[in-house]
């Protein structure tokens, strides 16, 4: 029972940070919510760097969302409210960094990495077969004794 | 060899989050550097009949200083303005950012005032275009109007002498 209570707690606590940016704007014909709404949470407020634009009751957030309204009141297109914003700030305010070479190893590194060692798993895993195919004469007879110890006891 | 791999992977790992470690990830490198600064037109904060703009600020490097009196490290910084103002090698052009203009005025009658120029930018919409996302910041402008070096967060003494001084002399010999 208490479990549930705290789990419900937790939810609403979630719930309210979530719902803290809808009703700054009106939202309709010009401007679609679920866009906008979307949108500020794919960028990094730079106050509060773990936070993204749309949970952040910072005062720079607030600007950047009625900045970030007024673009789309505008007409203007995702992709030229990022430029705006990473011309001013970089692309570290971009939740998704662009591809481009110096974020290659950022795109691209984890993979790499997990090809690396799929390659090294399977270079081991070949080897240990190897290993345990080629049993020497004297290895066999062990492996023999210790598996039919009745047949080779000695008393 | 092979055994030690693990290790050593390790210890690379280990490498890359130690350096990762040391770089203060509050400081966000700004796109600006080498570009030509934004333009602003914006009242001064000590006449409003006056403006401050872009073009009135060419011709030789400035410093350009956001801040506010809100800005607990504006204040730790103040006396360094002030020694920089002093020493009279730069000028400083104030951006007050997001501030009330009473509380600024009084500011500058309590501590001094190092400022040139003081552009207000009450709404914090010039301040949106410098990439401001946190006062006090600091930028070394050249003649042409090129922003060349920013400094987030207060400028201490040191800052001042071991890297501010010889970027502008650098400048001045261009």
């Amino acid at each position: 029972m208490k479990l549930k209570t705290t789990i419900t707690l937790l939810l609403l606590a979630l719930s309210s940070q979530l719902s803290a940016v809808t009703n700054e704007f009106e939202f309709g014909e010009r401007v679609n919510e679920q866009r906008y709404l979307s949108y500020i949470n794919k960028i990094r407020c730079l106050v509060c760097q773990n936070e993204s634009l749309g949970s952040s009751r910072s005062d720079l957030a607030i600007d950047l969302r009625s900045e970030i309204y007024r673009l789309m009141e505008l007409g203007q297109s995702n992709q030229q409210i990022n430029e705006f914003l990473v011309s001013r700030y970089g692309d570290f305010i971009l939740y998704e960094p662009p591809v481009k070479r110096s974020t290659l190893m950022l795109w691209f590194g984890p993979f790499l990495l997990l090809l690396l060692f799929l390659v090294l798993l399977l270079l081991r895993i070949k080897k240990m077969k190897h290993q345990t195919s080629e049993l020497s004469a004297s290895q066999r007879q062990q492996a023999q004794a210790l598996l039919n110890p009745k047949s080779n006891q000695h008393d | 060899m092979n055994r030690y791999l693990p290790l050593i992977v390790l210890l690379l790992l280990a490498l890359f989050l130690g350096l990762g470690l040391r770089k203060d990830p509050s400081i966000v490198p700004s796109p600006l550097i080498n570009q030509p600064a934004p333009s602003f037109e914006l009242p001064e904060l000590r006449d409003l009949n006056k403006t401050v703009s872009k073009a009135t600020s060419l011709g030789a490097p400035y410093l350009l200083n956001v801040w506010a009196t809100w800005c607990v490290n504006c204040r730790y910084e103040h006396p360094v303005l002030m020694q920089i103002a002093n020493d009279g090698r730069i000028p400083i052009v104030g951006l007050n950012y997001k501030d009330e203009r009473p509380a600024a005025l009084q500011w500058l009658t309590d501590y001094g005032d190092p400022y040139r120029d003081i552009a207000y930018d009450e709404s914090g919409r010039v301040s949106i275009d410098f990439g401001v996302y946190g006062a006090p910041e600091t930028f070394l402008i050249d003649s042409q109007g090129n922003v060349r070096h920013k400094v987030i967060g207060p400028i201490s003494v040191e800052l001042w002498q071991e890297t501010l001084i010889p970027m502008l002399a650098e400048l001045q010999s261009e």
